[in-house]
């Protein structure tokens, strides 16, 4: 069976993830089974929860190496939210703690004297005309989509990434990245009314196309 | 920048959408799902269901509003009332929800929030206070659904719980609630000059206008609006309403006779009612920025 493995941290908004798939037929079992990840065609890691109680969720359940070889064999996955930040070297939220570093910048907290902490409500994302990697198509630009963190990654630009930005106050904050076969959502896609159903569309041609390559 | 929200407050008993004045005298107006759907698709920033009666009777039928709900709507939901333990906590966003508000159980013990928090994230943890003006003039906090009287002043109690890690205040004013008397200044002025995190203000919201008004004087994040918006679909669908909800398998308690026969005082043929679309294009004639 074909199926997206849907991570399930035992803190996230489960449900809302599972209509989203629901939504748009895709095929899904949530797990918290490493051996479940094997057979996936791709991974959604959604999160609501801290980033430490998520990190030692990952290890009771030996899922870190499981992870970052589905991240290695090439196929699309989909961090949401405190699943985005995951993938980062660090963050500082409950004290320092390690991610899983397939991308080495830190996470970093909201200052409470830049800006709102948290960050809750609906946002534009900036720079999504020129992402052309199809996890975007067909949505308006100027539409808004649904935030809600006290945690952020620091607007940075590099060739190798596909980046779109959004604003907190004075702080400038990456709220899509997309890196190889990462596509990390700082705001919630299934919470985002019909734009954000969209990406969820978008995702699963993309798990498609990954198939047909091979 | 994240815009000024507006969100649909939905008071559920049992099974019904209830609307009361002052917290009280609750009216049956029809089902929790009919009200949200309509919302979710005219603009409704977010959902608040606030669970009247958890407490006392279990979380059951809430559950399931809150499961049905976010299969279908794909915004954001956020569940008030009855939230006592990491448990509760657990099993409310397990069913769809997004984030968890709380009142009674922190004033019970503070420390609940630091410890929801911790394990939750501070966003997913909201804290509804509910209070009205005492003769001295000072506001007091409530709880257990405007019961309960507490020593705590507003200002001091909302410091405390930005301290505990609470990541948005909710603000019922117990004595504007359900009139359409205009949302309480006064109030609002009191916490705003002392927290940090957002603050969503609820209670008798009566125009566009009346945001406005106080926006301009001190900034917040939101409002939560249930009668101005709810009265409007009251009128425009009151023989669908009262036959959902005589449809439903166990209907029985409640008060029907305000929705068949209009009686009481703030007549839901209150003239100035509103869309949610209808009251966000007023606000983009304003400073207030809105999602359209």
């Amino acid at each position: 069976m074909k199926y997206v493995a849907i991570i399930d941290l035992q803190t996230s908004n489960i449900k809302s993830v599972i209509g989203a798939c629901k939504k748009v037929k895709l095929k899904y079992i949530l797990t918290s089974n490493p051996s479940d990840l094997k057979k996936a065609q791709g991974i959604i890691l959604p999160g609501v929860g801290s980033f430490k109680y998520a990190m030692s969720f990952l290890k009771k359940k030996k899922l870190i190496n499981p992870i970052k070889k589905f991240y290695l064999s090439g196929k699309p996955i989909m961090g949401i939210c405190l699943g985005m930040q995951l993938f980062f070297k660090n963050s500082p939220e409950y004290g320092k703690t390690k991610g899983l570093n397939i991308i080495s910048r830190e996470v970093k907290k909201f200052p409470i004297k830049k800006c709102k902490l948290p960050n809750i409500g609906w946002s534009r994302v900036d720079n999504l005309n020129i992402i052309k990697n199809g996890i975007f198509n067909t949505i308006n630009h100027k539409k808004h989509f649904y935030f809600v963190h006290s945690y952020y990654i620091e607007k940075f630009s590099s060739k190798n990434f596909n980046i779109g930005y959004s604003r907190n106050d004075d702080i400038n904050f990456c709220s899509f990245i997309n890196y190889k076969n990462l596509y990390l959502f700082q705001f919630h896609p299934e919470k985002s009314s019909l734009e954000g159903i969209k990406i969820y569309n978008n995702f699963k041609n993309l798990l498609k196309n990954a198939k047909n390559a091979k | 920048m994240v815009k000024f929200r507006i969100i649909p407050w939905i008071e559920v008993k049992g099974s019904n959408l209830v609307k009361g004045i002052n917290m009280e005298g609750l009216r049956v107006l029809g089902t929790p799902s009919k009200y949200s759907n309509i919302y979710s698709f005219n603009g409704a920033d977010e959902l608040i269901y606030y669970d009247i009666v958890a407490s006392l009777y279990g979380r059951n039928s809430i559950l399931d509003i809150i499961s049905k709900t976010a299969e279908k709507t794909f915004i954001p939901i956020t569940v008030c009332g009855g939230i006592r333990s990491t448990n509760d906590i657990k099993e409310v966003l397990k069913a769809g929800a997004d984030r968890v508000c709380i009142n009674s159980a922190a004033i019970q013990n503070p420390d609940f929030i630091s410890k929801a928090a911790e394990i939750f994230g501070s966003s997913t943890i909201c804290i509804n206070i509910q209070t009205l003006k005492n003769n001295d003039g000072n506001y007091y906090c409530y709880y257990n659904h405007g019961r309960e009287l507490t020593n705590y002043k507003v200002e001091d109690w909302a410091q405390k719980i930005e301290k505990k890690g609470a990541g948005e205040i909710i603000l019922s004013s117990i004595d504007r609630d359900g009139t359409f008397n205009g949302i309480d200044y006064d109030l609002i002025k009191k916490i705003k000059k002392k927290i940090k995190i957002p603050l969503i203000v609820h209670g008798g919201c009566k125009s566009p206008n009346d945001v406005v008004g106080i926006y301009n004087k001190v900034k917040f994040e939101g409002v939560a609006i249930s009668s101005l918006f709810h009265y409007h679909l009251t009128k425009k669908l009151k023989k669908e309403l009262i036959t959902d909800l005589k449809k439903q398998k166990n209907f029985s308690e409640g008060n029907i006779e305000y929705l068949v026969n209009n009686k009481g005082v703030y007549s839901y043929l209150y003239p100035n009612t509103y869309t949610i679309k209808k009251f966000k294009r007023e606000l983009m004639k304003t400073k207030i920025k809105v999602r359209l």
